[in-house]
């Protein structure tokens, strides 16, 4: 059975790395990418499963990109954005732009889990 | 020797003394050298501190899995994944021994922290001591340096490490301000008792910030049952009793409404404050009177917020005491706060009326004409409130020096007296409470309690008033204005008079003052006597009031005696020690004495002395045939002497009265023409009363005397108009 692939866009390496371990260790492919530009230029190429976001980003911002997703590359993948709490506002402007689902800092990586298979399950 | 040439050459207009221009060179290469040298040391120091970043985030980057690993491992992870944590335990425990690494780890794992939450929190809580960490920390905290104790204790309380607590505490009363704070966010953090030992031991102030950053703290506490803060409100530390009230506050606890209503009588202010908004939170109703008792000693800070409490928990029983602050109080925005709190206990009770349109009423019922009190009154309707005053009052009443209210006049005399600037208050008919009710013992002791404009205070207003408009009169306007004055004669007009008397450049306006202010002396006692003898039953008072059995005529005018205290003799005869000086004393009163020392005299009587009773009688007696004469010399030549003027206008037939006034001046003019420039016989008796001594000395250049010229022009233009 083929691996889900999973775009994880974050920019703190730390936080970046234990997401990406605890996903791997969930049983999903994670690509991960550390800013806007390149989550830009990897989507050019090709699209994963699911994406995983974090709304601060350099270059190029979650709300941007689900901007792109949804209006330049006409995609309906799943999308989850991961904010700080205060962000409220850019949140709900996410959720306008056609983000899926987002989580709140600190995160608990099991919890990111579970909303990552659900979002699965719901796109089979 | 080149260089020197150099140098003057290029610089011609140097003309100051030749100096080595060696030395100058060697300076100017010195600091260029520095300058390198500067440059040197910085790239030096960047390239380390980069090098150390690199070598830092490539560390970072190692450690990374290496923690992740630690952080997800479960022993229910496959036999590979198993064996990797083993190896990578080993491996970490051969690093730990490096201090950089140590230090590189722990910034990861707090790091982590920050971003994590959940079971994956509790797993780094347990990794960071597990690498045994929490020892730097710990070591930290017995460092000199107040940065380094503060991350010590900041490093122990993200990382939860409970052992810490007891070392922790120690810094709260720290006297280095940012160790103390640390310390009680940490203690805070660490153990849900921490508040307690906190709000037990801290004796240091605990700024308004810092409450609201504990409370944060607790607030992030999981499970935390808050203990009952009133505890706290007798502490000594008085930041100790306003962090419990904003604790209280915070966790709605009600259970201390008598400790709380105590404290609105604390000294300090945000503690009142704080005090106040509990109770206005949690409605302590009984906390009223209290409320009401502190109100004078309060700032208007705290005024206002208990006018606000009033506001909320109030009733019909608070509108007199809203009233009087609204009337009395004199700063804008208390008295403003108080008429809005009646307006909040009885909606609409009083109406707007700052820059309100003036608007003459078809039913202008109410008139008040010029000299009497311009007095407010409400009126009372079903549905509608109607209030209607005369154009005069209107005038006044819409000047802008501040917002315009008014309060009914029949309340009592201090209100009465109040001038035109008091707030309009109107109740409505389905108040309960009526404004007549508050009768003068309630104003007058409300007067007291607020500590506000006394009576007298609005008798020189009064005055100053008068005296403004009068100044501004014409001789004719003066004249008439001091005949009206007749119907509204009153205490309060005697100091206009007064001041009349005094600066009045018309000799003429000055008498008719004069008669006016001794009409008023003599009517104003009588007054008195009444409201005297109606009290009399309730209440003793010291001033004697002796009414002399003399027949109901004029004589009466010497009925009014004051007390006996007012005698001149009555400070000598205390301080008298031995009988002679007092028999002296009374003696004297025989040739100086007058109705006040009659009163003194009769007291006297009662003493045990046999002979100051003796002289006393005699001097008594002496005395009023003395003052007998006088008046009945007075009352010889009543044709020429009007003196209704020196009696009460209920003890003389209002027909004689006009006839006298009309007869008065010319025969006595004929007589004092013939009396050798002497004074005439009712000044001397009035002046005599008020004190006020003729000047005995001619002087050229000041006469205060109304010269014989006056009166007999004023005959002429008398017999005149008549003809």
């Amino acid at each position: 059975m083929r691996k889900r692939r999973i775009l994880l866009a974050e920019d703190d390496d730390m936080l970046a790395s234990l997401l990406n371990y605890r996903l791997e260790k969930g049983g999903y492919e994670v690509v991960l990418k550390s800013d806007g530009k390149e989550v830009k230029n990897w989507l050019n190429d090709s699209l994963p499963d699911i994406i995983v976001s974090d709304i601060m980003m350099p270059y190029f911002s979650g709300i941007e990109l689900v901007d792109y997703i949804r209006n330049d590359l006409k995609s309906t993948i799943p999308i989850i954005l991961i904010s700080s709490a205060s962000n409220e506002e850019n949140v709900l402007s996410a959720f306008e732009m056609g983000a899926n689902d987002f989580i709140s800092k600190p995160v608990s990586p099991s919890e990111l889990l579970v909303r990552v298979s659900r979002e699965i399950s719901r796109m089979n | 020797m080149n260089l020197t040439t150099q140098t003057y050459k290029s610089l011609l207009y140097v003309n100051s003394t030749a100096t080595d221009t060696n030395v100058l060179w060697n300076l100017t290469f010195l600091f260029l050298g520095l300058g390198l040298l500067y440059f040197i040391f910085i790239f030096f120091f960047k390239n380390k501190l980069s090098q150390k970043a690199v070598k830092t985030a490539s560390k970072r980057s190692e450690l990374a899995p290496v923690i992740s690993n630690f952080l997800f491992h479960s022993p229910k992870d496959s036999k590979d994944e198993q064996k990797e944590y083993v190896n990578l335990k080993i491996e970490i425990r051969e690093y730990l021994r490096d201090k950089g690494f140590r230090k590189i780890l722990a910034e990861i794992l707090f790091d982590l922290q920050k971003d994590v939450s959940g079971t994956t929190e509790e797993r780094l809580f347990k990794l960071y001591r597990e690498l045994g960490l929490h020892h730097d920390a710990f070591a930290k905290l017995k460092s000199w340096r107040w940065e380094v104790v503060s991350k010590g204790i900041l490093e122990l309380t993200q990382m939860q490490v409970g052992e810490s607590y007891q070392l922790i505490t120690k810094f709260i009363n720290d006297k280095r301000g940012t160790i103390r704070k640390q310390a009680e966010i940490a203690t805070i953090k660490l153990r849900h008792e921490g508040i307690d030992y906190i709000l037990d031991s801290t004796s240091y102030a605990i700024s308004e910030w810092q409450q609201l950053k504990m409370i944060e703290a607790l607030s992030g506490l999981k499970d935390y049952e808050p203990p009952r803060f009133k505890s706290w409100l007798i502490s000594e530390n008085k930041d100790v009793v306003l962090f419990a009230l904003r604790l209280i506050k915070h966790y709605n606890q009600n259970d201390a409404a008598a400790s709380i209503i105590e404290l609105i009588k604390h000294k300090n202010d945000q503690i009142k404050l704080a005090a106040i908004q509990c109770i206005k939170d949690f409605n302590f109703v009984e906390a009223k009177s209290t409320l009401r008792d502190v109100f004078l000693v309060c700032n208007d800070e705290v005024k206002i917020q208990i006018l606000g409490a009033i506001a909320i928990f109030g009733n019909e029983s608070d509108i007199p005491f809203l009233n009087g602050v609204s009337v009395k109080e004199l700063n804008f925005l208390v008295s403003s706060k108080a008429r809005s709190a009646m307006n909040s206990i009885a909606p609409e009770s009083v109406l707007p009326t700052k820059d309100i349109t003036k608007t003459k009423a078809a039913g202008s019922d109410i008139e008040i004409p010029l000299g009497e009190e311009k007095k407010p009154s409400i009126i009372h309707s079903d549905d509608t409130i109607t209030v209607s005053i005369s154009d005069e009052y209107l005038e006044i009443e819409t000047t802008d020096e501040m917002d315009v209210f008014e309060i009914d006049d029949s309340e009592s005399d201090e209100i009465k007296n109040k001038e035109i600037v008091d707030p309009v208050v109107v109740v409505p008919e389905e108040t309960d409470f009526d404004f007549e009710e508050m009768d003068n013992e309630t104003v007058s002791s409300l007067d007291v309690e607020l500590g506000l404009l006394s009576s007298e205070n609005d008798d020189v207003y009064h005055s100053k008033v008068n005296v403004e408009e009068y100044a501004e009169m014409d001789f004719a306007d003066k004249d008439t204005y001091l005949e009206n004055m007749e119907e509204t004669v009153d205490s309060k007009q005697v100091e206009f008079l007064e001041i009349v008397m005094e600066h009045e450049v018309e000799s003429e306006l000055r008498f008719k003052a004069f008669k006016k202010l001794k009409k008023l002396k003599t009517s104003f006692p009588v007054k008195k006597i009444l409201q005297k003898e109606s009290e009399e039953t309730s209440e003793p008072t010291s001033s004697i009031i002796v009414e002399s059995e003399l027949p109901e005529t004029k004589q009466s005018k010497d009925i009014v005696i004051g007390k006996e205290q007012e005698s001149v003799f009555y400070p000598l005869f205390q301080k008298a020690v031995d009988l002679d000086s007092k028999l002296l004393l009374i003696k004297q009163m025989e040739s100086l004495g007058d109705e006040k020392e009659i009163v003194f005299l009769q007291k006297l009587l009662n003493s045990k002395e046999s002979k100051i009773v003796k002289l006393s009688k005699k001097t008594v007696a002496v005395l009023e045939k003395k003052l007998s004469d006088s008046i009945q010399d007075i009352y010889a030549n009543d044709d020429e002497i009007n003196l209704l003027d020196t009696l009460g206008d209920d003890l003389i037939n209002p027909s004689q009265t006009f006839e006298l006034e009309n007869n008065i001046e010319a025969p006595y003019i004929e007589e004092k023409g013939e009396k050798d420039n002497k004074l005439p016989l009712e000044l001397c008796f009035l002046y005599d009363e008020f004190g006020i001594n003729a000047s005995e000395e001619k002087d050229d250049d000041f006469d205060f005397e109304l010269s014989e010229e006056f009166f007999l022009n004023l005959s002429n233009q008398k017999e005149n108009h008549e003809h």
